[in-house]
C-alpha cells in the first residue's frame, strides 16, 4: 500500500475526483454534441435533398440529364461538406451524380436496399469512414429520389472544434479544483496536526498546554473535548516523571516490591542510607539478601502484609552496606489491581536513630527530674513552713496598720468635728452675743435723748462706741464662719458702680474727718457707671479696706481711692480698686500673713487699734469668691497700698433703684416724712398674712401722714391694687392663697398692661438670705426688709422711697 | 439698763406705741405652744413650720428677739422633721413667756 499523508491523499483524491467528473462530463458533452450535430447534419442533408428534389423535378420529367448533372455538381461545389449528391430514377438507375468517373455502385445499392428498412437516413460504412446517406423522394417517388452523402467525420470535427474551445475552461476548473482541494486538505489537516502534537505532548506528560482551536466544527469540538480531557487529567493524574521526582525527594526510604518478592524500585533516600546503588538492588529477589541486610530486615512482615493488609509502625535494626546497624521504623502497604489482586507491596521506612537518641536523653532527664522532684518536695515543705511564719508576721503587721489607719481616721474625724464644732460655736456665740449687744446699743440710743451730766454723756458715748465695735466684730465672725461653712452667696445683679463708691466714701467720711484725714476718690474715665456684680459684697470690701486705712493713718494723713477698668473681654470688664494711705505701714515680713484669719501683723495692733483682725481675711475671701485677687504693698512708716481687681459683667440694664439703704443714714428720715407737704398724704398697702404684724406696722406708722390699707394675702393685695392707687406696698412673701412673689408679678404685669406709673414694692420677709433678696428683686420688688425688722429700718425705707430727693437733702 | 437682779425674770423693753397689741401677741404665743404640741403628735410638720416662720418674722418686730430666735429654730427643725428640737424649743418658748416682763418705753 502506498504510504501517503492524509493531505496528499486528500489532494490526489480531490484531483482524481475532479478529473473523473470532468471526463464523465466531457464524454457526456461529447455524446450530446454528437447527437446534436448528427441531427443538424440530417436536417441539413434533408434540406439540401429537398431543395435539389424540387429543382430536379422538371429536368427529371424532361429527362434533361445535363441539367440534372449541372444541378448536383453546382450544389456540390457550393457545399464542401457534402461528400456526394446523386439522383436515382424510379428504376433505381442513376439519373445524375457527383461521383465522377468511379461510381460506387455497391454504396448506392446498399443505400437503396437500406432505404426501405431504415427510412430516409441510412448509415453506410466505407473504407474512408461512415457516411450518412440522406434521401428524399421526388414527387412522392414517382420521379425517383435525391441522395445526399455526408461523412460522419464531419460531426466529429464539429464536436472536436467545440471541445477544443471548451478545453481552456476545463483546465482552469481543474486547476481551481485542485487548489481548492489543497486548501481544503490543509484546513482539515492543520488542526489534526495540532491535535497530533498535543497528543504527543500529552504522551510525554505535558498537560499544561491547551490546543488553540476555536472553530465550531467537528475539529473544534474535538479540540475542546481534548482540552477538557487534559484539564481533567491535570487534576487527576500526575506524570511518571513527577512521581519519580516526588519519590526521590522523600526523606523517608521507599521500596516497591512485587508480590513474588522481586524488588521493583527503591528511592534515593534508600540508596543514600544503606549505601547501595539502585541497580544493585532493583531486580533482586528478597531471598538474595542476608536476613539482617537492609531490604530483608524490613520485609520480615512481607508475607503477613500480603495476606492481611497494611502493617504500621514496626521497629527493626537494619544493616547498611558498610555493616552499620540503623534503627528503622517502617510501614507496609499493599497495592492492588481492580480485581483486588496484589500488584506490589510498598514499604515506607524512617531512620529513627536521632529519635532514639532523643528518647534516651529524655529518659535520662526524666530520671533526673524525678530525683529533683523528690528533693523539691523537701524544699517546698521547708519553704511553706517559713512562709507560714512570715505570713503570721504580715498578718500582725496588717492588723497593726489597720489599727493605725483607724486611729488616723478617728483623729481626722475628731479634727473635722472639732472644726465643725468651732464654726458652729463661732456662729452660735456670735448670735448669742448679738442679742445682748443689741440691747446695749439700744439702751445707749435710748439714754442719748435723756438729760445726762457731761460725765454720764461721755460714759454713754464710750459704751456706744464699744458696742458698735463689738457689733462689727461679731458681724465679721458670722461672715467668716459662713464663708468657712461654704454658705457664702455671691448675688450678681446690675448696680451703679460710681454711686456705690461715693456712698462708701461718704460712709467712712465721718471717721476720717474726726482724724482730720483727707479722702480722695479718683475714678478713671474708663470706669463704667453700671456693672453687674455683687454690690453688697463690693461695698463690704471697700468699707473694710478704707476703714482700715482710716484706722491705721495718723492725723492729717491722706487716703486715696483710685479705680480704673481694663478693656472688656468676653462680656467681662475687670475693675481695679487701689486704696493708698500714708499710714503706719506693714513690716515686709508680715505682709504674707495679714490676709490670714485671726492674724494681725502685730498683736499689739489689736490692742492699740482694735478690730477683729478678720476684715482682711474676709475681704480676700470675698474678692476670690468673685473671681478676683487682692494684693498689698507696704513699707513701715510710708503707708500701705491695697489693690484688688474684680471681673464684673458688662450690663446694659440700668438698676431700678439704689436699693440698700445704708444703716448709718440719719434717723431724721422720720422728720422728713413728717415734713411732707400737706395734701401729699401717701397711700401705703400693708400685705401680711399675720394680723399681728399688720397691727404692729399700723401702730408703728400711726404718727406718719400715711393712709394705710391692709391685705391678708397676695390675692387680696392684687384686688386692692386694681381698685386703688398706692405709693408703696409692703409685701410679705410667704402667705396662703397667693404668695408675695406671685402678687408682685401680677401687679407688675398689670402696670405694664395699663401703662400706669410704677408702684414701689418693698418685700417684707423672714427669708433673709441673699438668694431670697434676689428672688424678690427678680419678681419685681424694689427693695427688701428682713423680718424681724426694727422701726427705724421701716421708717428709713419709707423715707427713702416716698420722699423726693430735694426733701431728703433738706432733711439732712 | 436692761439688766435685772432677778434672773428668773426676763425684762424686755417695748415701744409704748405698740402697747395695745403686745398682751394679745404674747397670749397668742402661749396658744402657739399648745397648738404646736398638738400638731407634733400627728407629725404635721408643714403647719409647725409656718407657725415657726411667722413667730420668727413677728417676734423681733414687736421687740421680742428671743421669740424670733425660737421661731427660727422651730421653722428649721420642722423642715428637717426634727421633733425633739421642736419640742425643746416649745418648752423654751413656754418658759420665756412665763418669765418675760414687758416694760413699755
Amino acid at each position: 500500500m502506498i504510504l501517503l499523508s492524509l493531505r496528499k491523499k486528500m489532494i490526489l483524491g480531490t484531483a482524481l475526483l475532479v478529473v473523473l467528473v470532468g471526463s464523465a462530463l466531457g464524454l457526456l458533452v461529447k455524446h450530446e454534441l454528437h447527437s446534436r450535430f448528427e441531427d443538424e447534419i440530417l436536417k441539413r442533408g434533408l434540406s439540401v435533398a429537398r431543395y435539389i428534389a424540387e429543382a430536379a423535378e422538371i429536368p427529371l420529367i424532361t429527362e434533361n440529364k445535363t441539367s440534372l448533372e449541372a444541378l448536383v455538381n453546382d450544389y456540390r461545389k457550393l457545399d464542401k461538406d457534402i461528400e456526394y449528391i446523386y439522383i436515382v430514377a424510379p428504376d433505381n438507375s442513376l439519373a445524375a451524380h457527383t461521383f465522377g468517373a468511379t461510381v460506387p455502385q455497391k454504396l448506392i445499392n446498399e443505400s437503396i436496399k437500406n432505404l426501405r428498412s431504415q427510412g430516409r437516413k441510412v448509415i453506410l460504412t466505407t473504407a474512408s469512414g461512415r457516411i450518412y446517406d440522406i434521401s428524399t423522394p421526388v414527387q412522392g417517388g414517382a420521379l425517383g429520389s435525391v441522395h445526399i452523402g455526408l461523412y460522419e467525420s464531419l460531426i466529429d470535427r464539429n464536436v472536436e472544434g467545440v471541445l477544443m474551445r471548451m478545453l481552456p475552461f476545463v483546465l482552469v476548473i481543474l486547476v481551481l479544483g485542485i487548489s481548492a482541494a489543497i486548501l481544503f486538505a490543509a484546513a482539515i489537516t492543520r488542526p489534526i496536526a495540532l491535535l497530533t502534537g498535543a497528543v504527543k505532548r500529552l504522551s510525554m506528560g505535558e498537560l499544561n498546554e491547551p490546543i488553540a482551536i476555536t472553530s465550531h466544527d467537528e475539529i473544534g469540538h474535538l479540540a475542546r473535548a481534548f482540552n477538557s480531557m487534559t484539564d481533567k487529567l491535570r487534576t487527576t493524574t500526575v506524570s511518571r516523571e513527577y512521581m519519580e521526582k516526588l519519590i526521590d525527594s522523600m526523606n523517608d526510604v521507599l521500596i516497591v516490591i512485587s508480590p513474588e518478592g522481586v524488588i521493583q524500585s527503591v528511592n534515593h533516600a534508600y540508596c543514600e542510607l544503606f549505601g547501595y546503588q539502585a541497580e544493585d538492588v532493583v531486580g533482586q529477589c528478597l531471598t538474595d539478601f542476608n536476613e539482617l541486610d537492609a531490604p530483608l530486615c524490613m520485609f520480615s512482615a512481607f508475607s503477613h502484609a500480603l495476606e492481611h493488609g497494611p502493617i504500621h509502625g514496626i521497629e527493626s535494626n537494619c544493616r547498611t552496606d558498610h555493616g552499620d546497624m540503623v534503627p528503622m521504623l517502617y510501614s507496609l502497604a499493599v497495592m492492588r489491581d481492580e480485581e483486588g489482586q496484589p500488584q506490589a507491596v510498598i514499604c515506607a521506612a524512617q531512620n529513627i536513630s536521632n529519635l532514639k537518641k532523643i528518647q534516651d536523653a529524655l529518659h535520662q532527664k526524666q530520671a533526673e527530674l524525678e530525683e529533683v522532684n523528690r528533693n523539691l518536695e523537701g524544699i517546698v515543705a521547708s519553704r511553706t513552713a517559713e512562709l507560714a511564719i512570715g505570713n503570721e508576721g504580715l498578718r500582725a503587721e496588717v492588723a497593726e496598720r489597720q489599727r493605725k489607719t483607724e486611729e488616723l481616721r478617728a483623729a481626722r474625724d475628731l479634727a473635722e468635728s472639732a472644726n465643725r464644732a468651732k464654726s458652729e460655736f463661732l456662729a452660735n456665740m456670735s448670735h448669742e452675743m448679738r442679742t445682748p449687744l443689741n440691747s446695749i446699743i439700744g439702751g445707749t440710743e435710748y439714754l442719748d435723748s435723756a438729760p445726762l451730766s457731761e460725765d454720764q454723756q461721755r460714759c454713754l458715748t464710750m459704751i456706744r462706741h464699744a458696742g458698735d465695735s463689738l457689733l462689727v466684730l461679731i458681724n465679721d465672725l458670722i461672715d467668716l464662719s459662713r464663708i468657712e461653712a461654704g454658705q457664702l452667696e455671691i448675688i450678681s445683679r446690675p448696680f451703679d458702680l460710681k454711686h456705690t463708691l461715693e456712698q462708701v466714701i461718704h460712709m467712712v467720711g465721718q471717721a476720717a474727718e474726726q482724724k482730720n484725714l483727707t479722702i480722695s476718690l479718683n475714678s478713671h474715665p474708663s470706669l463704667p457707671q453700671f456693672v453687674k456684680g455683687d454690690q453688697i459684697r463690693l461695698q463690704q470690701i471697700l468699707v473694710n479696706l478704707i476703714a482700715n486705712a482710716v484706722k491705721f493713718t495718723q492725723e492729717a494723713g491722706s487716703i486715696t481711692v483710685t479705680t480704673s477698668a481694663a478693656s472688656a473681654d468676653n462680656d467681662q470688664i475687670p475693675v481695679t480698686f487701689v486704696i493708698r494711705d500714708t499710714g503706719i505701714g506693714i513690716d515686709p515680713n508680715k505682709l504674707d500673713m495679714i490676709f490670714e484669719s485671726f492674724s494681725q501683723a502685730d498683736t499689739s495692733i489689736t490692742r492699740r487699734f482694735g478690730g477683729s483682725g478678720l476684715g482682711l481675711a474676709i475681704s480676700r475671701k470675698l474678692v476670690e469668691a468673685m473671681g478676683g485677687g487682692i494684693q498689698v504693698e507696704s513699707m513701715p512708716g510710708e503707708g500701705s497700698t491695697f489693690s484688688f481687681t474684680i471681673p464684673f459683667h458688662i450690663t446694659s440694664v440700668v438698676p431700678r433703684s439704689r436699693t440698700i439703704t445704708p444703716a448709718q443714714e440719719p434717723a431724721s428720715s422720720v422728720l422728713a416724712l413728717h415734713d411732707v407737704p400737706a395734701g401729699e398724704t401717701k397711700r401705703v398697702l400693708l400685705v401680711d398674712d399675720s394680723l399681728e404684724n399688720r397691727q404692729l406696722m399700723r401702730l408703728l406708722l400711726r404718727s406718719l401722714p400715711l393712709e394705710l390699707d391692709e391685705a391678708g394675702n397676695g390675692q387680696e393685695a392684687f384686688d386692692l391694687f386694681t381698685q386703688n392707687s398706692y405709693d408703696l406696698i409692703f409685701m410679705d412673701i410667704q402667705m396662703p392663697v397667693m404668695d408675695g412673689y406671685t402678687a408682685t408679678r401680677l401687679i407688675r404685669r398689670q402696670e405694664e398692661n395699663s401703662g400706669c406709673r410704677r408702684t414701689t414694692i418693698v418685700a417684707l420677709t423672714a427669708h433673709a438670705y441673699e438668694s431670697d433678696i434676689q428672688k424678690c428683686l427678680d419678681a419685681g420688688c424694689d427693695d427688701h426688709i428682713a423680718k424681724p425688722f426694727k422701726k427705724r429700718v421701716l421708717l428709713d425705707c419709707l423715707a427713702h422711697h416716698l420722699i423726693p430727693v430735694s426733701h431728703q437733702g433738706d432733711a439732712t | 439698763m436692761n439688766a435685772t437682779p432677778y434672773p428668773d425674770i426676763i425684762a424686755v423693753e417695748i415701744d409704748s406705741e405698740v402697747e395695745s397689741i403686745v398682751p394679745e401677741f404674747l397670749e397668742n404665743r402661749k396658744k402657739d405652744c399648745a397648738t404646736i404640741s398638738n400638731l407634733l403628735e400627728r407629725d404635721a410638720f408643714s403647719e409647725v413650720r409656718i407657725l415657726g416662720h411667722r413667730m420668727k418674722g413677728a417676734g423681733g418686730s414687736y421687740g421680742f428677739d428671743d421669740i424670733s430666735e425660737i421661731g427660727e429654730i422651730i421653722e428649721e427643725a420642722a423642715m428637717g422633721g426634727d421633733k425633739q428640737t421642736i419640742a425643746s424649743a416649745v418648752l423654751r418658748l413656754s418658759d420665756y413667756l412665763e418669765r418675760v416682763v414687758v416694760e413699755y418705753v
